[in-house]
């Protein structure tokens, strides 16, 4: 203690001149342009001695006799060391680094060197990060990281992706990762953080890396660290870009012509009488065209041609005096924009030796292409590290961010005020304004004001008493955020060997969204308006205690954690709900006359963990680790409270032996394994062990309504990870990391479906599946040319994976069973699709066929053909919606001050229910458009078709079946940017020490099996109306001092 | 300097690995009331059952419950979609309710079979909760608490009397009761004293007979407890309770459907007994307000309950602002049984004529054929109508009539008569004379597919001049396989007791 505490000193008081001493001076270039670099640190190896460089690149320092080598870092350059060998000068040039974290890892409770790490990691860094113009972090992460699959239910400016690491991991519960921001689990929105604050996101796949956080990193980690600053002069830098948001994925080809609409309505009609009410097939003509659109369609959209001539009743065809239209609005074109995107940043980092300072604000504004869609973030943070003294360190680190998202009508559901069905669904007939019927003239208020027709006045049939753009206009869906995201900590180096430290974190998310249905038309007409509003407020408490301890004897070096962990969440929220808004344009409460209803309550959630770590490390060739982690939930009841979740693992370098050291090949090779287990209590309930009742009122006294079935033996769901793989780079050029994993989920929590006659609710919380992912991912980046001026570099990733279910619920038959829409068996997937066969039309009459598997009394099969799926067999196709293999792949172009980088995200395989396609494919009703395709349909002269005929409300035209299963391959072309960056010499003169200006777009292309589909909404196959993805181009600019 | 870091850091670990208490997971979740405090808080005072019973009505008017789709607003949408099944009402749209009219809605993947089934096995399950509150050694003393079990064992039959005949043909081809024909599960509360293994055997498709046994069984129970021979009777605190009236009266319903004469005529008596019918007028108030003299159970809707859209009002009445009044489904009456109403009738005065009425405001209403029975209210808080006393009167004259006593027949309709159409004046009435009663006063409100299923009758929307929809201008005999419904999916997933071969057609 006392040697350490001397030299300590002796460091601090600038005691130097110990020895004999030789002065040696330089300067330092930067290999990519030549330019001097200023404040690239110096040290002397082997000792503590260092120094800067100045604004011009120079630096002298004075080097102890016995020392030979100095070793230069600067951000953004490959660390150099170099051999002095007597010279008094000693110019050098640094080489720019593509991945300048690579070194180190960031893991659970701290930090390790990369070549020490027996886990499994990804690193995502800013450089990569900043490229993407997501406002949500998570949407950054498709393609970019092996392992990591991302789908997407929303292209709303600000929303979310889902995050799978090495597959799905549960059912009921959460399969979201955990995300850790700066040590602490983060329990709000990754909107509420800009990219340009972070310094790295590493995600952590196997047991190695994950059990020490034990209670939730079943489904992987994601660790965000936050920039900080550093402790040299002070560095500000400004980044802006302005762009056009626009839509990614098109819509399907739908029929835009309304001629073609109302011949294949007429069709539709006419065989609804001839095949559906058996009238004769030429009268069946005559009445179609007599009534299709006073008894059906109800608009003509032509002038000067009545109602009962629009359709020739014989041949079926449009009447040729129908030219001229009385309204042309289009609801593909009319309800979208293009959205202006605008974000700028500034940053300033600083510090000397006993403080390092960093702070920031940014600001956002991404307005989507439909109207009233956007995103907004004000953001600002403030970090700050001290020394105290000799042994105490402490830091706080306070962020805070004001999110407002604006997103009416953009649910997954079918709502008929979504407007992405609405203006998919609707047949190309109808107006989006109201116009009048005869004479085509639009019609306004009577103070000018623009007048929807929601399809009363003339009594529309799809979507009766709605539009989903008039409802947009008029209504509001707002959801503000203020987040508060505070950490502290405090290091106390005890001995040498020994530190202590103590986080305290608290974050606060406070919410207040608005949800206003227009008073003007619509649902919420006949009640004047309807208003919901919710408020609420998240308090996140994480408090730990860590003592490490990492003694080193001869080659033997050792690391012991021991850490105690206790987290509380608490959630606060107020809901009320109000009718007959007096001013429509007064979304408030106090302009609402009729209570509806009014609700708060509070939920709370405990965690408590203790924790120990052991690393062992000889001779840093042969690496152990080993982890043991007990923690409590307070979702479960007492007696199933606690689990206990362990790792071991280990790993060789065998770079570090003789054999290998020289052969000047290979440069770095790393085996490693790993085994371990991991919890997930993330159910979405907050006490899972009691029947719970829901009150409501009946005449002013309490109702009580079943809510939620307990179950006192539910416990802790647990993954068990095996990982084996190697890291190599060779040839100073090529780098190949690959890992073999198993992820084994055991006693997966699920909602049990209980018969319905046991009442409602019908299912019962257990834990009783097992599930297992086993796959392979790699990542391979190979820097094809490296010369001073020109730098390229390719790079892939990739992941294969299975899913099978490795157990059944033990009520189920083992043969497997029916879930919904999947088939769940042994060794089949989570979400294997259990549907009918397919086996087209037949030609005779147009009808859809499918299989019926019947069985006689010696079990032998045969197969009928049947018209309808209720009486057809539903089979397991043995298909699922889990890829063979998807990531990404980029490349990377330096030339000259020049950059280029393409970034790739793909999938192969899995198969997707188009459910939306299916309702666009439908016998035809309520005045709903078709897919195009439907002009290929059976008709008495095109018999050899696999589109069933057109028939008016038939429900047995497009029953799902494996017709609608489609592939789930995609190609996208995620990001594309092209900058300038100023040469060093030139930017320096200005003042300045970097400056870059730069063009990117986002999502720029993509490409699926059918136009229109996007098959990244949904892990389980599934589509939606959803917002659908953003295509995003801008130019930007970023300015450094 | 040293000591005190020691110290410091000592004091810090010592603190931060103490464990937690248990306190510390006994977290805060005031969302929901739990199973433990609630019987707790009925344990100390027994009234808090009020609170499982009103959990029944409120059960009986919940919106989506099975899935979120407008038709789905329990008891009453079932009632609507069984009269869609049928002649009485047309529609002048397809829209909700459409595949009901079409007879298309019977499979077992359906909406339609999971929602009926979920709507009343649920409100067994509820019955059994309460029933379980009370020991199997000895009935209830107290009047408050005879009521709390009479009304659990009335609404248990009263979910086995509809589910029994959705899911089953109640009449065979010769118009006798089915009591051999496939049934549906029966649940028990464990009062009911059966052993799992009884339990477990009888959660299968047991007969119809034993499905009325276990009514019948629960009807005498609800009697006894509420009409007891001896000690105070329960008083109801509002018509939205079961008392023993209602009781009677879905006794009166049960021996109907049963066929047992005698005792439907006895209970439908006790139940109209004290309950006075109401007259022209109060036949235009719109079906919609639970004060209504004549009204004997209901449910009275106010903000916190109604449902919108997804309500009965919103299909069934034409002048509101919902799927009938915006006449997206406007329901009508069919033409034929619009023309036998005569003039004199005053319930004729509750549809529109063929040539519709343009003096109304609302789409919906101006319609040809269009009914204005059922009302509207601003906030859609109309109260919907269970039970009636006329329905008391004609269940009273259909079972004499049943028994060949057209005369008493007569004379028990005439009570009725004298409300509704003041030159009526029959002397003798057959059965067909009172189901034409039947049609014409329950039109609207749950009645007209079960009772066609009852009478063994179908449906013929084809004749000439008939105002159906075009392409559902249907005709479907009795028994015909679309009378009733498949045992849900769900269902069939989930309880081994039922096999494919125990499906219906």
């Amino acid at each position: 203690m006392k040697k350490f505490l001397l030299l300590t000193l002796s460091v601090m008081m600038g005691f130097t001149a110990l020895f004999a001493q030789q002065k040696v001076t330089g300067t330092v270039t930067s290999a990519e342009d030549n330019a001097t670099l200023p404040y690239v640190t110096v040290v002397v190896d082997g000792t503590t001695i260092t120094t800067q460089t100045d604004l011009d690149g120079v630096y002298s320092i004075n080097v102890p006799a016995g020392s030979n080598a100095l070793t230069f870092t600067y951000v953004g350059m490959e660390t150099l060391a170099v051999q002095i060998n007597n010279r008094s000068v000693v110019d050098v040039q640094m080489m720019p680094s593509a991945a300048m974290l690579q070194d180190i890892v960031v893991v659970g409770y701290g930090v390790t060197r990369k070549s020490s790490f027996v886990g499994s990691a990804s690193v995502m860094n800013n450089e990569k990060l900043e490229k993407m113009q997501s406002s949500n972090l998570s949407k950054s992460l498709e393609g970019a990281v092996a392992g990591v699959q991302i789908t997407s239910s929303s292209g709303t400016p600000g929303s979310g992706a889902n995050i799978y690491v090495r597959g799905i991991g549960s059912i009921s519960a959460s399969q979201s990762p955990l995300i850790v921001v700066d040590g602490v689990p983060y329990e709000g929105s990754l909107n509420s953080i800009p990219a340009q604050d972070i310094e790295s996101m590493t995600i952590l796949k196997d047991a190695a890396a994950n059990s020490i956080y034990g209670a939730r990193g079943s489904n992987g980690v994601i660790v965000i660290t936050t920039k900080q600053g550093s402790a040299d002069k002070v560095r500000v830098s400004f980044e802006g870009r302005v762009g056009i948001n626009d839509r990614a994925v098109p819509a399907y080809n739908i029929i835009s012509d309304a001629g073609e609409y109302y011949e294949m309505s007429w069709e539709g009609m006419r065989n609804q009488m001839h095949y559906g009410a058996g009238m004769d097939y030429v009268a069946s003509g005559y009445y179609a065209s007599a009534n299709m659109i006073d008894g059906y369609l109800k608009y003509n959209v032509f002038k000067g041609v009545d109602n009962a001539d629009l359709i020739d009743p014989v041949t079926g065809k449009l009447s040729p005096n129908a030219t001229s239209k009385k309204w042309d609005d289009n609801w593909m074109t009319d309800v979208f924009r293009k959205g202006i995107r605008q974000e700028y940043s500034v940053s300033a980092s600083g510090g000397s030796e006993n403080t390092k300072a960093y702070a920031s604000v940014s600001y956002l504004n991404d307005k989507g292409y439909v109207e009233k869609s956007g995103f907004t973030r004000i953001a600002a943070r403030a970090k700050v590290d001290q020394n105290i003294g000799k042994f105490i360190k402490v830091g706080f680190n306070v962020a805070y961010s004001n999110t407002v998202q604006d997103q009416f009508n953009t649910s997954v559901s079918s709502n008929y005020s979504n407007l992405f069905m609405f203006s998919q669904m609707i047949a190309p007939i109808y107006p989006i304004y109201l116009y009048n019927m005869e004479t085509g003239a639009q019609q306004f208020g009577t103070d000018g004001s623009v007048l929807y027709d929601w399809g009363n006045e003339y009594q529309r049939p799809y979507s009766s008493n709605s539009n989903a753009y008039g409802q947009l206009m008029t209504s509001k869906y707002s959801t503000v955020y203020d987040n508060v995201s505070s950490r502290t900590f405090v290091d106390i180096n005890i001995l040498k060997d020994l530190k202590f430290t103590a986080n305290v974190a608290y974050d606060v998310f406070n919410r207040r969204q608005v949800e206003n249905y227009t008073n003007v038309g619509g649902d919420a007409l006949s009640v004047g308006g309807r208003g919901y509003l919710t408020t609420s407020r998240t308090g996140a408490l994480n408090i730990n205690q860590l003592l490490n301890y990492s003694p080193s004897f001869g080659d033997h070096s050792f690391n012991l954690l021991l850490g105690h962990e206790t987290k509380n969440d608490t959630y606060n929220y107020l809901y009320g709900h109000m009718t007959n808004f007096v001013d429509n344009d007064n979304k408030d409460f106090a302009n609402a006359t009729m209570y509806q209803d009014l609700t708060s309550y509070t939920t709370e959630y405990s965690l408590e963990g203790y924790f120990g770590r052991l690393e062992y490390n000889y001779s840093n060739k042969y690496y152990l680790s080993g982890s043991y982690r007990r923690d409590g939930s307070s979702r479960f009841a007492p007696e199933n409270r606690w689990g206990s979740f362990w790792s071991v693992g280990a790993s060789w370098r065998l770079d570090q032996e003789g054999f290998l050291r020289s052969s000047g090949v290979i440069d770095q090779l790393k085996l490693k394994a790993s085994y371990g287990t991991q919890g997930n209590d993330n159910i979405g309930m907050t006490k899972v062990y009691n029947d719970l009742y829901e009150i409501s009122r009946v005449d002013g006294e309490a109702s009580l309504t079943k809510y939620f079935r307990g179950n006192r033996d539910v416990t802790w769901e647990k993954s068990a990870n095996f990982n084996a793989g190697f890291e190599a780079s060779l040839f100073d050029r090529l780098s190949v990391n690959a890992d073999f994993f198993i992820k084994e989920t055991k006693d997966m929590i699920y909602y049990r479906p209980l018969a319905p006659s046991q009442g409602s609710p019908s299912s019962l919380l257990v834990n009783d599946i097992d599930m297992k992912n086993t796959g392979v991912e790699f990542e391979i980046s190979a820097d094809l040319i490296k010369t001073k001026n020109i730098r390229w570099n390719l790079s892939l990733n990739g992941t294969y994976y299975k899913n099978e279910l490795t157990k059944l619920p033990s009520d189920k038959d083992p043969n497997g069973y029916q879930a919904g829409s999947y088939w769940r068996k042994l060794g089949g997937t989570l979400y294997n699709w259990y549907t009918y066969e397919w086996v087209g039309v037949d030609p005779t009459n147009g009808l859809p066929q499918y299989n019926k598997y019947v069985k006689d009394d010696d079990g032998n099969e045969t197969i009928e053909i049947v018209n309808k799926t209720s009486d057809a067999t539903l089979r397991d196709t043995g298909k699922s919606p889990f890829p063979d293999f998807y990531g990404g792949f980029s490349t990377t172009l330096n030339m000259y001050g020049f950059d280029l980088s393409a970034v790739f995200a793909y999938q192969i395989g899995g198969y997707i229910m188009d459910s939306y396609y299916q309702a666009l494919m439908s016998g035809g009703g309520e005045g709903e458009n078709w897919h195009t395709d439907i002009f290929n349909r059976w008709t008495p002269t095109n018999t050899i078709t696999d589109v069933p005929r057109v028939q008016k409300e038939s429900q047995v035209m497009n029953e799902t079946s494996t017709r609608f299963l489609t592939s789930a391959s995609y190609l996208n072309l995620r990001n594309l940017t092209l900058g300038y960056t100023l040469p060093k010499n030139l930017t320096k003169k200005l003042g300045l020490s970097n400056l870059r200006v730069y063009l990117v777009g986002d999502n720029l292309w993509y490409k699926s099996a059918r136009k229109g589909l996007d098959t990244r909404q949904d892990i389980a196959g599934t589509t939606g109306y959803i917002y659908s993805a953003l295509r995003t181009y801008s130019v930007g600019l970023t300015i450094a001092f | 300097m040293k000591k005190f870091i020691y110290i410091v850091t000592i004091a810090l670990s010592v603190f931060g690995f103490a464990s937690c208490s248990e306190d510390f997971f006994d977290t805060e979740y005031t969302t929901y009331l739990s199973s433990d405090k609630a019987a707790k808080l009925v344990s100390e005072d027994p009234s808090f059952l009020d609170s499982y019973i009103n959990g029944e009505y409120s059960w009986m008017v919940q919106y989506a419950t099975a899935q979120s789709a407008h038709d789905d607003f329990s008891h009453m949408s079932v009632g609507l979609s069984m009269d869609m099944m049928g002649e009485d009402i047309s529609i002048n749209a397809f829209h909700w309710f459409g595949y009901d009219y079409a007879h298309d809605n019977h499979e077992y993947t359906y909406r339609r079979t999971l929602v009926d089934w979920t709507v009343y096995y649920t409100i067994i399950a509820k019955a059994n909760e309460i029933i379980d509150f009370f020991s199997p050694e000895e009935d209830p003393t107290t009047a408050a608490a005879r009521g709390y079990l009479g009304q659990a064992y009335t609404l248990r039959a009263f979910a086995y009397y509809y589910l029994i005949q959705l899911y089953q043909h109640p009449v065979t081809a010769s118009g006798t009761p089915n009591l051999d024909g496939k049934g549906i599960p029966l649940v028990y509360a464990s009062r009911d004293g059966y052993t799992a293994e009884e339990q477990d055997a009888r959660s299968g498709r047991n007969t119809v007979g034993m499905v009325y046994e276990q009514i019948e069984s629960d009807l005498d129970k609800a009697i006894a407890l509420l009409d007891p021979t001896d000690g105070e009777t329960y008083i109801r605190p509002a018509k939205i309770y079961v008392d023993k009236n209602v009781a009677y009266g879905i006794a009166a319903r049960y021996y109907l459907l049963s066929q047992q004469w005698d005792k439907a005529v006895t209970a439908a008596q006790k139940a109209y007994a004290g309950y006075s019918l109401m007259g022209a007028s109060g036949l235009k108030d719109g079906f919609m307000d639970i004060t209504n003299p004549e009204w004997m159970w209901g449910f009275d809707h106010s903000t916190e309950t109604q449902t919108t859209y997804a309500s009965f009002f919103s299909h069934i009445s034409s002048i509101t602002g919902g799927y009938g009044g915006l006449a997206y489904s406007t329901k009508l009456i069919d033409k034929k049984l619009y023309d036998q109403i005569p003039n004199s009738d005053y319930r004729k005065a509750l549809f529109n004529g063929p040539a519709g009425n343009s003096a109304q405001s609302s789409a919906g209403a101006k319609l040809p054929y269009a009914n204005v029975k059922f009302g509207w209210l601003a906030g859609w808080v109309m109260d919907y109508v269970y039970m009636r006393a006329a329905e008391m009167y004609l269940i009273e004259a259909e079972a004499l009539a049943h028994q060949g006593n057209g005369t008493a027949a007569a004379a028990a309709l005439s009570k009725l008569m004298v409300n509704r159409d003041p030159s009526w004046s029959a002397s003798s009435v057959t059965v067909e004379d009172v189901y034409q009663q039947r049609r014409i006063e329950l039109w609207g409100e749950g009645f007209n597919g079960y009772d066609l299923k009852r009478l063994n009758k179908g449906i013929d929307r084809t004749y000439e001049g008939n105002n159906h929809l075009a392409g559902y201008k249907l005709k479907f005999a009795a028994l015909d396989k679309t009378w009733i419904y498949q045992i849900p999916n769900r269902e069939m997933q989930e309880n081994p007791k039922i096999t494919e071969e125990d499906q219906n057609e």
